[in-house]
């Protein structure tokens, strides 16, 4: 009996070792999108994210350890009778650019998301599933260090790609799976 | 890994010292239940306790007890598990996020002999390798398990196994948590 009595303390102080990966888990905080336009010949909008107004965020900020799911989320309407791919841009310090040729030229602009493609004259709400494997590397990782600092940043959609574009998105949601240590 | 090749060397090891002395016991068994999530993709804002588990998925699989050293029956195990996929509405549009899809082998630490006669409790920890996978998300790293089990055998050679574990992925500094129900019946292959 002594010997089952030491494996089992020997168990014991293997979970406890393991501390913050017991007491872990996952968060789902979704920010609602204001709706905005894109359009090569009027310009874009940009909409700049302070993280610390979700609540659920501010409470988790400290323990907040990775990223593990993310969804750009919405109603992507092309105006235009010729296909667009959609992008989503960030610029990791919050700006106001007017036109994409500004926001290419901000040295902090990363590619977050995307393409996500529309047909011509068409609206799609875009899927959860594809939308996860829209992320770009670098997205994620500048999403995470925003995530970990100041949680301040802008994101813009665009279409690099095209010449001429004109879509709006609504009904958009940033949604981030974060995981933290409890 | 190099802890699982560990294990596994252990028990070759063991087995082949306790073959010797003519002493090993080998089952097979298959197993099935239910697999829950723990505190897996929340919300904290409107946070209730019964929301701490997720929608219950499935589990099944293969095990095979090898009982070659006192005290501990060393097992291998294989299983796959299936997650339902998740609705829900954000900006007034519903969305489907699909659930995971689990694969996982290692080797089970049971203490006892799981197919002992009468009716016995066992405890029991794991340690293996998971595979969760869903669209856009793949997470391929060290599983730990530990529950207890409560074996009872109505024919010779033939012992059935009830199950309740709790099992975790380790995700860097966090985890994917899960608890399990199964129910498995095992043959005795030797002696």
């Amino acid at each position: 009996m002594k010997r089952y009595a030491w494996i089992v303390m020997a168990l014991g102080l293997g979970l406890i070792s393991a501390g913050c990966i017991l007491t872990s888990g996952q968060v789902q905080i979704s920010f609602d999108l204001p709706n905005f336009t894109a359009s090569s010949a009027t310009g874009i909008d940009g909409t700049t994210i302070d993280l610390n107004t979700e609540k659920e965020y501010k409470d988790n900020k400290d323990k907040l350890k990775d990223l593990s799911d993310l969804a750009v989320l919405g109603k992507f309407t092309n105006n235009s009778s010729t296909p667009v791919n959609v992008e989503v841009w960030m610029t990791t310090t919050p700006s106001t650019h007017l036109t994409e040729s500004a926001l290419m030229a901000d040295p902090t602009r990363v590619k977050v998301w995307g393409p996500f493609q529309v047909a011509g004259s068409a609206t799609k709400v875009i899927d959860w599933n594809a939308s996860a494997q829209l992320f770009t590397v670098a997205g994620k990782a500048a999403l995470l260090s925003e995530a970990k600092g100041d949680g301040n940043f802008t994101l813009y959609a665009v279409s690099p790609a095209s010449t001429v574009y004109d879509f709006s998105v609504a009904n958009g949601a940033l949604v981030l799976v974060i995981d933290v240590g409890i | 890994m190099k802890r699982i090749l560990a294990l596994a060397l252990l028990a070759a090891v063991g087995a082949a010292g306790a073959a010797q002395a003519g002493s090993v016991g080998v089952s097979v068994g298959v197993f099935g239940g239910l697999s829950i999530p723990v505190l897996q993709d929340v919300s904290t804002s409107s946070f209730s306790p019964g929301d701490a588990f997720g929608a219950t998925g499935s589990q099944y699989g293969l095990r095979v007890p090898v009982h070659a050293i006192p005290v501990v029956t060393l097992e291998p195990y294989y299983a796959k598990s299936k997650y339902k996929d998740r609705d829900e509405t954000i900006g007034g549009i519903t969305y489907t996020r699909d659930g995971f899809d689990g694969k996982s082998y290692g080797l089970n630490a049971i203490l006892g002999n799981p197919d002992g006669s009468g009716f016995h409790f066992f405890p029991y920890f794991g340690i293996g390798k998971t595979k969760l996978t869903r669209t856009g998300d793949e997470i391929n790293k060290t599983g730990y398990n530990f529950g207890l089990g409560l074996g009872m055998s109505p024919a010779q050679k033939i012992s059935v196994q009830v199950r309740g574990e709790f099992a975790m992925v380790a995700t860097g500094d966090t985890s994917r948590k899960f608890t399990n129900a199964t129910v498995g019946l095992t043959y005795r292959l030797k002696p």
